[in-house]
């Protein structure tokens, strides 16, 4: 029997970056893949990790761990690197590392509690709705894409 | 546009060959105090100091150790001369330059690496651009080794 939408609900896509789990909209996800090549790039700030070819489209890959108080993520030891893409109105943006996705559920955004104090500063608590009973993360992926740090900009 | 295609740690990327002087097999190098990060040290071709870096090290590809069968790319960028070490200068390229894609179009934040990069296939192929290759901080690191080391010398 299909598990009925709650009220309210918010459908996530839920990610791990190391031990914590994560939640962002599923509406900002365009697709999960791997990047089987990352090209690296000087000079770029810590949280980007280079560029890569999704289906000959040049996308940027992106570390939010470090933004998120957490340390940056490997790549994976098969050499690929798993990562979420983004974007509005299915063009993506960017895509992020991930240690791994779980899955898609739904979420109460009334049900959400504040992230408890001490688990994370500056940044980290800017991109946060809210956490779970579960202790799930869910981020903010609006504000994400708005930050002016994750932005691509032609006038730069 | 006419490049230099080279190759580190398994990874290709150009250069473009208007900054380009020379290739030569990699030597040995005269390690120097006070370097940045980036630069192995200091090697003396034709009479002239160059500072050696290291493309492995500048693009986060390991620590790059010098091997005989490596090349030295030699670059003049503004008043420096660069000897840039890369495991293999594979060829000259020409490069259509309206497929290049600047970084700018594609990396977020105002504040990015300068560049460009072309798709070669399923490759992406980064076209490096030399003057900004190293930071202001390490171009001006560089300035000083040279310059300390052609005082000594005189």
């Amino acid at each position: 029997m299909p598990v009925a939408r709650p009220t309210e609900a918010l459908e996530i896509v839920r990610f791990e970056l190391h031990e914590e789990s994560f939640g962002i909209d599923a509406g900002l996800v365009i697709e999960v893949f791997h990047a089987a090549e990352v090209t690296p790039l000087p000079h770029a700030p810590s949280h980007v990790r280079g560029l890569t070819n999704r289906m000959g489209e040049i996308l940027p890959l992106l570390d939010l761990a470090p933004l998120l108080g957490l340390e940056p993520i490997g790549a994976s030891a098969a050499g690929a690197t798993r990562c979420v893409v983004i974007g509005r109105d299915r063009r993506p943006d960017f895509g992020f590392l991930v240690s791994g996705v779980s899955g898609v559920s739904f979420v109460s955004e009334a049900g959400l509690l504040p992230l408890p104090e001490g688990t994370a500063g500056g940044t980290a608590r800017d991109f946060v709705k809210g956490v779970t009973a579960e202790a799930l993360i869910v981020l903010d992926g609006d504000l994400i894409l708005r930050d002016p740090r994750l932005v691509v900009s032609m006038d730069s | 546009m006419q490049s230099l295609l080279a190759e580190v740690s398994g990874r290709r990327f150009a250069l473009p060959l208007n900054l380009v002087r020379k290739v030569l097999p990699a030597m040995a190098v005269t390690p120097v105090a006070n370097a940045p990060h980036v630069v192995d040290g200091i090697v003396e071709i034709r009479g002239q100091l160059h500072a050696v870096v290291s493309v492995a090290r500048a693009l986060g590809l390991g620590n790059g150790e010098i091997a005989a069968d490596h090349h030295f790319v030699l670059a003049k960028v503004g008043e420096l001369l660069l000897a840039l070490h890369v495991d293999r200068a594979l060829s000259v390229i020409d490069l259509d330059e309206a497929g290049l894609v600047p970084f700018a179009e594609v990396l977020p934040g105002a504040s990015g690496p300068s560049g460009a990069v072309a798709r070669a296939g399923d490759e992406l192929l980064v076209v490096h651009d030399l003057p900004s290759f190293l930071s202001l901080r390490e171009t001006q690191a560089t300035g000083e080794v040279l310059a300390r080391h052609a005082e000594a010398r005189s």
